[in-house]
């Protein structure tokens, strides 16, 4: 399982896995994505539009992922678009220096179907459990 | 885990938690609900998140929560406490929420039901069309930067300077929709590109515009005062700073996460990322906030413009002509914000401010009532604050996935009430039974005398967003 609906009384949680950390983040590219568009599974195979690069610094994993996804919702709602995930880079630089470097395919869409306004760091605590990693996150809706 | 066991009683609408309840409480914790009520307050987070305000440096007093509380993220929403600013007290952008002044307006008309009823539908279609309120929808033309710079300095006022409001609307709104600390340079250009086509724009979720009528009226007095009638019409605007507040609070989270070790500040949730209100980064974040709470007060300025259009082409055409078609602002009022007032930055996540005989504007969840209510002294005890809503018991994922939006339109619609809403999904994640009885909510802030019940408002037609 990539992701999961997990109850929230107001915002939208999810938990998400990945077999490693990138693939936890592409995972959780992939389910806000589907969050703002669950056409998205149609449009991967047209519509898709020339990549994007961005790099991005946090003080750790858990704001590292937060602050990734609240980049790419930044772009998704200026360019009105959703992102996938190309290809990842993770990498620890140090303590309190922890980088990211994406590229990123663009969807262009009509519109989306869910206003998310903000990838909130609430409940955000990435751990490896039984082999798998995986966090919950909480998108203020 | 704290149980009901934890909780001293002061009165029957009012309960504390003692600071002795966790080591790193600075100050007790404060609930406003009836007995009741209390049980729910239980059943999410709600709770834990207000006592972990309790740790906030300067903290005064107490944290509270409001009895439409539920669980938000950092402050539960509902939530209110106050800092002070001449010691070490804080100010956090997580304590004020991704949409910067979310709140509301309401217009008075000078027609009854009986006036419109025939056009009521005209009227609805017509709000609806003018007034952008679909996902991320924003309108054709974006401002240049510039423009959404006058915007940001100067909120509502830039909108009435430009031609679309009255000099009356500036005065009655909160801070004349103006707060004047704002500085355009603390706001980063993704959050200026998210907010160049959104102003004038209702958004989607729990926002919306409604036609109401004055159903019922508690005080003769003060409805007189406020130029309120039964049966009288009026329209309630329910919206915020859309994506550009969202990015301000998302920018300076961020922000105060890195920040926080230099101060010596720890906590247990790093949504209530927090800075000294008189650090550097503590004032850069007033600044841009005020910003966000401007542009939140044009927004709304600016839909008053599309609705007085609305009404005036609507209900000019109809026969017998109708003479006064002026629709006037009773009050606008933030209920996402923070605000200094006096020695205390007091931040409000889903509460009102309650100054002594201001306009409270309570919208009701989506075809239920909304009120009209009037500040009390006696609401100082709550840094004179008040409800903001319903409250939410269920989430939008089981509203979507246990009610269905057609059902939901048929009922209201059996109860006389038109909806507006291009999708049937958001009718049924903002249906009644999600929400708290806000009669109830209501009760409880009447009851402890935060502020006093003026009128209750029946929904005619809701515009919503998706």
């Amino acid at each position: 399982m990539k992701y999961e609906i997990l109850p929230h009384p107001a915002e939208l949680r999810m938990r998400i896995y990945g077999k490693t950390i990138e693939e936890l983040f592409i995972n959780a590219t992939e389910a806000m994505a589907q969050i703002l568009s669950s056409k998205i599974k149609n449009l991967k195979t047209k519509n898709q539009k020339p990549k994007t690069k961005i790099k991005i610094q946090s003080m750790d994993i858990n704001s590292l992922l937060v602050d990734f996804l609240n980049e790419i919702l930044a772009k998704a709602q200026i360019n009105q678009c959703v992102y996938l995930v190309s290809s990842i880079k993770y990498q620890v630089l140090n303590e309190k220096e922890y980088q990211l470097e994406v590229e990123l395919i663009s969807y262009p869409i009509e519109r989306f179907d869910e206003d998310i306004k903000a990838v909130t760091y609430q409940d955000v605590d990435i751990k490896l459990k039984v082999n798998v990693w995986q966090t919950d996150l909480v998108f203020d809706i | 885990m704290l149980q009901k066991k934890n909780l001293t009683k002061i009165n029957n609408y009012l309960w504390e938690i003692p600071k002795s309840f966790r080591k790193d409480m600075r100050v007790p914790a404060r609930i406003y609900v009836d007995e009741k009520m209390l049980d729910s307050v239980f059943k999410d987070k709600s709770l834990e998140q207000l006592v972990n305000l309790t740790a906030l440096p300067g903290i005064e007093k107490y944290s509270l929560v409001m009895p439409d509380v539920h669980e938000g993220y950092g402050s539960p929403i509902g939530g209110v406490f106050a800092t002070r600013v001449k010691e070490d007290g804080i100010i956090s952008p997580g304590a004020v929420g991704y949409d910067i002044n979310c709140g509301v307006r309401l217009l008075k008309s000078n027609l009854s039901v009986n006036e419109i009823s025939s056009n009521l539908d005209n009227l609805a279609t017509e709000i609806q069309r003018i007034v952008p309120s679909g996902l991320g929808k924003g309108h054709l033309k974006k401002l240049d930067i510039k423009e959404l710079d006058r915007i940001l300095e100067n909120g509502a006022q830039e909108i009435v300077k430009q031609g679309y409001g009255k000099e009356e609307d500036i005065k009655n709104c909160e801070a004349n929709g103006k707060l004047e600390l704002a500085d355009v340079s603390e706001v980063s250009d993704t959050a200026k590109k998210r907010g160049r086509d959104q102003v004038g724009t209702l958004g989607s979720g729990n926002h919306f515009l409604e036609i109401q009528k004055v159903e019922e009226i508690f005080d003769d007095e003060v409805a007189k005062t406020f130029g309120l009638h039964k049966d009288h019409v009026v329209i309630m605007i329910h919206t915020g700073s859309r994506g550009l507040g969202h990015q301000i609070a998302t920018d300076y989270i961020r922000l105060m996460l890195r920040v926080m070790p230099k101060y010596g500040i720890k906590l247990l949730d790093r949504e209530l990322a927090c800075a000294p209100f008189n650090s550097p980064e503590g004032q850069r974040y007033f600044k841009a906030m005020s910003c966000g709470a401007n542009f939140a007060w044009a927004n709304r300025q600016m839909i008053t413009h599309y609705i007085r259009q609305s009404w005036e082409r609507v209900l000019s055409n109809q026969r017998p002509t109708t003479n006064d078609l002026r629709l006037s602002v009773l009050y606008d009022v933030a209920h996402n914000i923070a605000k200094l007032e006096g020695d205390l930055l007091v931040h409000r996540k889903g509460a009102t401010r309650a100054f002594p005989g201001q306009p409270v504007l309570i919208p009701g969840s989506m075809g239920t009532a909304s009120y009209i209510l009037q500040g009390t002294k006696e609401s100082e005890q709550a840094f004179f604050s008040s409800c903001h809503g319903a409250g939410r018991i269920m989430s939008r994922h089981k509203a979507i996935k246990t009610i269905s939006g057609k059902e939901v339109i048929k009922d209201l619609e059996n109860k006389g009430i038109l909806i507006k809403c291009y999708s049937l999904r958001g009718v049924a994640e903002e249906a009644p039974m999600a929400y708290k009885d806000v009669d109830n909510v209501v009760e409880v802030v009447h009851q402890a005398g935060l502020s006093k019940k003026v009128a209750r408002l029946k929904p005619l037609a809701v515009i919503k967003g998706e």
